[in-house]
C-alpha cells in the first residue's frame, strides 16, 4: 500500500490545520479584566438562592445574603469595629434602623416603635407603620417560617396596632424580653405593601411566587439582575436614609465545585469565598494575594444520648463516652484546628455562656473505671448514625471515635444516612445516638436551651424529659431581668454537664477566604455573609 | 437512476412523516413507563422533602402539616401520582421549590446551555472522531492507531469531572489563556437579550462581536471536556468497521479503478462504515442533553444536568420528575433523528 506523504493528507487536512489554528488564537485571547476597580464586590456561593421573602427563606444561605441586603429591619444589632478594619457583630447591643427609638411597659409584653420618617421603599414610597402591619400580618396569614419566628416572639395579627404614620405598637400575648433580638432577625424584614397588591397581593397560607424573586424592600442594596444558577447582582441604593455601603455593585455567582472556586479566588476572579472547606485553610492562608479571616460560630455540634434507651439511660455510661471522645485530635487534625472546643450547651459567644462546668477530657482510663462501675465491664454495643453533609468532616469524627472505643471494649457501628432520611427519623425522636449541630438563630441562651433540652420541643430530638430542666425554663423564659435569666441559664449549664447530656464536641470556626484588596469584612456568630460595610480596596 | 442522497430522501417524505408520527404516538407507552418508575422510586428515596424545606428550627407539626398540604404531599400516593398526571396533561410539571419556579419554566431556562456545550461537543467530538477512526482503521495496529488508541483510552479512562479541573488548572490557573471558568459568558460583558437562548446566535443577532467570541472562549474548555471523554466510544466503533469495509469488494473495485487512497478511505469506505457510528452519537448525543452532569458542575454551566443534582440534593420530587420526562423526550427525539438520518446514509434502509 502506498499510503506515503500527500497521501492522505492534502488540501482538506491543510484546511483542518487553520481550523486548529483559528481555534488556538480564539482560545487565547485574553480578556481585559476591569474587576479590581473597587466598586465591585464578587462573592462566590456553591448554590443559587431559593428565594428573597425574607419571611419564606430556609436553610438557603444565598437567600439569606441578598435578603440582608435589599431589606430593611425594625432593629439591627451594633457592629464593633476592630483593629484591622474588619468589623464583629455585637449581639447584646442595638442599633436603630427602621425604628428610630422603641419604649416598652415593664412587663415587656406591650411595645413601641417610633419609626424614621426618612425611609423609602426601592419604589419610592415611604416606610410606614402601615408598612409595617401589613409586612407581619401578610407574614402571618401565609403561614410561612416568618411566621414560626412571629409566634415564638409571641406577636399576633391583632396585637399590632398602628398609632400613627411613624408609631407602631405591639400587645404580645405574653412578657417578651427578646422581641428585639426577633425583630433584628432576617426573617422579619420589611416589605412593600404596594408592590406586593400590585403582583399577586396575599393568598393564605401560599407564598407569593413573584415576591420571591423580586425586591420589594427599602434595604441600602436593590436588586438589580437575576440569572439563575448564574448569578445575583445588587447595586447600591443611592437614596438610602442611613450610611451607604462602600461598595457599588456587588455580584454573587454561583460556583458549585470547591475547587473551581479556590482556583477563581487565587486568579483574582472572585474578591470573596464564603467557607471553603477547612482542608484548604492552610493552602489559601499561605496564598500571597489572599487572607483568610474566621471567628468561633455559635454553630454548637455535639452527640446526643436518648436517655429513654438502655444503657444511655446509665448516668456513668454516659459519663463514660464523654470520656472517651478524643476532643483535641478532632479538632486538631480532623478540622485542621478549624475550631474550638464546646464546653457548655450554651455556646460560647453566648450571653451567660461559661466553660466552668466542663469536666471532660480523653481519658480512656476514668472511661474505662466508669464502664466497670456501671456495671458494663467487658463494653457493650451500639450504632451511631450520622446525617450526609451538613457537618463537614463527620464520618471522619465518627471513625476517631470509634477507634478509642473500641479500646475500652465499646463496639461502635457507624450509620450514615442520606440527609432526609436522617432528618425524618430525628424528628421522630428515635435514634439512640446521634450527631448533630444547631445554631440558634437568637443568640440568647434560652434560645439554645428551650429548643434543644425543654421536654415540650420539637427539636428535642433526644427526646430528654426532666422536670428539673423544664421548671427552669418556664421560670426564665419569661424573666424580664438579664442577670436573673443569666443565672439559671448558668444553673441548666451545670445540671447539663453534672448529668453528661451531651458530649461537647466543637463549635466551627467560620473562615472567609478574601482577596488582600478585601477590606471591611464583618463576623457574624451566626453563619450569615452580611456586606454592608465589605469593599474591595482601590 | 442514482439512488440515496437527499433527493430521494424527500421523494419518500409522504411515508416520512407517517413514519414520525408513529414513531412519536408509540413513545407514549415509553413515557407513562418512565413516568411510573420515576413517581414511585422518588418516592422511595429516603427522607421527607418537608424536613428539608423547612429546616429544623422551623419543623413545628403544624408547619410540617402545613406544608405537606401546599405542595401536594398529604394525600395518598395513587392520588398524587393522578392529580400530576392530570397535571401534566394540561403542560404542567409542577413548581420546583429549590429554584421557587414551575419546573417547566426552569427546564426551558437551562435547555439551551447544555443544548450550546453538548452540540460544540459533539461537533468536535466528529470533527475529531471521524477521521482519527479512519485512520486508525487503515492503520490497524500499526504506530497511528496505537497512538490514537493510547489518546482516546485516556480520555475515557479519566472521569470528566477530574478532567475538566485538570484543564482548568492547566490553562486558566497556570497558562492563563483560558477564561475563568464560571459560566457561559465573561463578566466582563454584557449578555444579549435572549432570542434563542443559545448564546452563540444571540450575541450574533445582536451584531456583538466581544459577548460573541467571549461565549466561544468559554465554552472551549468544557466541550473539549465532553468531547475527550466520548471520543474514544466513536473511534473504537468507528475503526471496526472501517477495518471490516476495508475487505470488502467494492473496495477492491475501487482500488482497482484507481480510486485515490484517500477517496476510497473517506468516500467509499466511510459511508459504509458509518451507521454504528451515527448510532453510536446519536446515543451520546441524547445522553449528553440530559446533562452533561459532571462538565456542568465544574465549569459552573447553568444547565439541565445541574438542576438534576440539586433537584436530587433537595429532593425536590417535581424538579427530579420534570427533569426525568425530559429526560426521556430528548432522548426520543435524538433516537428519531438517528433512525431517519439511516435513510440518508443508507437508502438501503425503509421506514415502516
Amino acid at each position: 500500500m502506498d499510503h506515503k506523504k500527500g497521501g492522505l493528507f492534502m488540501k482538506k487536512e491543510r484546511m483542518f490545520g487553520y481550523g486548529m489554528i483559528l481555534l488556538l488564537i480564539l482560545f487565547g485571547m485574553n480578556s481585559t479584566s476591569l474587576a479590581q476597580s473597587g466598586e465591585v464586590l464578587r462573592v462566590a456561593f456553591s448554590a443559587d438562592a431559593r428565594t428573597f421573602d425574607p419571611g419564606v427563606v430556609t436553610r438557603d444561605y444565598t437567600g439569606y445574603a441578598v435578603i440582608g441586603g435589599i431589606y430593611d429591619f425594625l432593629v439591627q444589632y451594633d457592629l464593633k469595629p476592630n483593629k484591622d478594619g474588619t468589623f464583629t457583630t455585637d449581639t447584646t447591643k442595638f442599633m436603630p434602623m427602621l425604628a428610630e427609638r422603641w419604649e416598652h411597659n415593664p412587663d415587656m409584653s406591650e411595645w413601641t416603635f417610633y419609626l424614621r420618617k426618612n425611609a423609602k421603599f426601592h419604589s419610592g414610597k415611604p416606610v410606614n407603620a402601615q408598612a409595617i402591619k401589613y409586612t407581619f400580618s401578610r407574614y402571618i396569614k401565609i403561614k410561612s417560617a416568618a411566621s414560626t419566628v412571629l409566634v415564638l416572639a409571641k406577636v399576633t395579627e391583632q396585637g399590632i396596632e398602628v398609632v400613627d404614620d411613624s408609631t407602631i405598637k405591639f400587645k404580645l400575648q405574653g412578657p417578651n424580653p427578646l422581641l428585639l433580638d426577633y425583630f433584628q432577625m432576617l426573617s422579619l424584614g420589611i416589605q412593600d405593601p404596594e408592590a406586593i397588591e400590585a403582583h399577586g397581593g396575599i393568598t393564605p397560607e401560599k407564598p407569593n411566587d413573584w415576591v420571591a424573586k423580586n425586591d420589594v424592600g427599602s434595604g441600602p442594596f436593590k436588586l438589580v439582575s437575576l440569572q439563575p444558577g448564574v448569578e445575583i447582582v445588587l447595586e447600591r441604593n443611592e437614596d438610602y436614609w442611613g450610611p451607604k455601603p462602600k461598595t457599588k455593585r456587588v455580584i454573587f455567582k454561583i460556583i458549585p465545585e470547591d475547587s473551581t472556586r479556590e482556583m477563581l479566588l487565587q486568579k483574582g476572579d472572585i474578591d470573596i469565598l464564603w467557607l471553603p472547606p477547612a482542608k484548604d485553610y492552610e493552602v489559601l492562608r499561605k496564598h500571597k494575594n489572599l487572607k483568610v479571616v474566621g471567628d468561633p460560630s455559635i454553630r454548637t455540634t455535639y452527640i446526643d444520648m436518648n436517655r429513654n434507651v438502655p444503657p444511655f439511660d446509665n448516668i456513668l455510661v454516659r459519663k463514660a463516652l464523654c470520656y472517651s471522645f478524643p476532643y483535641e485530635s478532632v479538632t486538631k487534625n480532623i478540622l485542621y484546628g478549624r475550631a474550638v472546643q464546646m464546653t457548655s450547651p450554651v455556646p460560647k459567644g453566648a450571653p451567660s455562656h461559661t466553660s466552668e462546668y466542663f469536666p471532660y477530657k480523653h481519658d480512656l482510663k476514668k472511661a474505662t473505671e466508669l464502664l466497670k462501675e456501671a456495671g458494663h465491664p467487658n463494653g457493650f454495643s451500639f450504632t451511631f448514625q450520622l446525617g450526609e453533609g451538613r457537618i463537614a468532616n463527620n464520618k471522619e469524627i465518627a471513625v476517631a471515635w470509634q477507634a478509642e472505643l473500641k479500646k475500652i471494649g465499646i463496639n461502635m457501628t457507624i450509620d450514615v444516612l442520606p440527609q432526609a432520611a436522617f432528618l425524618e427519623k430525628l424528628r421522630a425522636k428515635n435514634i439512640p445516638i446521634f450527631m448533630i449541630a444547631w445554631t440558634s438563630f437568637v443568640t440568647d441562651p434560652f434560645y439554645q436551651l428551650l429548643f434543644l433540652l425543654g421536654s415540650k420541643s420539637f427539636c428535642n430530638y433526644a427526646d430528654i424529659k426532666d422536670a428539673k430542666i423544664d421548671g427552669w425554663i418556664d421560670k426564665a423564659v419569661p424573666e424580664v431581668n438579664r442577670d436573673k435569666r443569666y443565672a439559671i441559664s448558668k444553673e441548666i449549664q451545670k445540671y447539663a454537664a453534672d448529668q453528661a447530656l451531651w458530649i461537647y464536641m466543637f463549635q466551627p470556626i467560620f473562615d472567609t477566604a478574601m482577596n488582600k484588596k478585601v477590606q471591611g469584612f464583618c463576623f457574624n456568630p451566626d453563619d450569615q455573609f452580611h456586606m454592608k460595610t465589605v469593599y474591595v480596596e482601590k | 437512476m442514482k439512488r440515496g442522497g437527499w433527493g430521494d430522501f424527500f421523494a419518500t417524505s409522504m411515508n416520512l412523516w407517517q413514519y414520525i408520527l408513529k414513531r412519536l404516538l408509540s413513545t407514549i407507552p415509553t413515557v407513562f413507563g418512565a413516568l411510573v418508575i420515576m413517581f414511585i422510586l422518588t418516592r422511595i428515596l429516603p427522607g421527607d422533602p418537608v424536613l428539608m424545606i423547612l429546616g429544623p428550627a422551623h419543623s413545628s407539626p403544624e408547619n410540617i402539616a402545613h406544608m405537606r398540604k401546599v405542595i401536594g404531599m398529604d394525600q395518598s400516593l395513587p392520588v398524587q401520582f393522578l392529580r400530576y398526571l392530570g397535571r401534566l396533561v394540561q403542560g404542567d410539571l409542577g413548581y420546583s421549590w429549590h429554584t421557587g419556579n414551575p419546573v417547566s419554566k426552569d427546564l426551558i431556562m437551562r435547555f439551551p446551555a447544555t443544548f450550546e456545550l453538548t452540540t460544540c461537543a459533539l461537533i468536535l467530538m466528529v470533527f475529531f472522531g471521524l477521521p482519527l477512526g479512519v485512520i486508525a482503521g487503515y492503520y490497524r495496529n500499526r504506530m497511528p492507531d496505537n497512538i490514537i488508541n493510547g489518546i482516546t483510552v485516556m480520555g475515557i479512562s479519566m472521569p470528566s469531572f477530574w478532567l475538566g479541573l485538570l484543564l482548568i488548572y492547566v490553562f486558566f490557573f497556570r497558562l492563563d489563556i483560558a477564561p475563568p471558568p464560571m459560566g457561559r459568558l465573561s463578566a466582563e460583558v454584557s449578555a444579549p437579550p435572549v432570542v434563542t437562548g443559545l448564546l452563540l446566535i444571540d450575541t450574533l443577532l445582536n451584531r456583538n462581536l466581544s459577548a460573541f467570541l467571549s461565549t466561544v472562549h468559554q465554552l472551549v474548555l468544557p466541550a473539549v471536556t465532553l468531547a475527550f471523554f466520548n471520543l474514544a466510544i466513536i473511534v473504537r466503533t468507528l475503526k471496526a468497521d472501517i477495518i471490516d469495509t476495508l475487505k470488502e469488494d467494492f473496495i477492491r473495485t475501487a482500488r482497482a479503478m484507481g480510486l485515490s487512497q484517500k477517496r476510497v478511505l473517506f468516500k467509499h469506505a466511510l459511508r459504509n462504515a458509518l451507521l454504528p457510528t451515527v448510532t453510536m452519537l446519536g446515543t451520546i448525543y441524547g445522553f449528553l442533553l440530559g446533562g452533561a452532569v459532571f462538565t456542568e458542575v465544574v465549569f459552573a454551566w447553568p444547565g439541565v444536568g445541574m438542576y438534576a443534582v440539586e433537584s436530587i440534593q433537595w429532593l425536590d420530587y417535581a424538579g427530579l420528575q420534570g427533569f426525568i420526562i425530559f429526560y426521556v423526550f430528548i432522548f426520543t427525539i435524538v433516537n428519531l433523528l438517528v433512525d431517519i438520518s439511516y435513510r440518508v446514509i443508507d437508502p438501503r434502509v425503509q421506514f415502516d
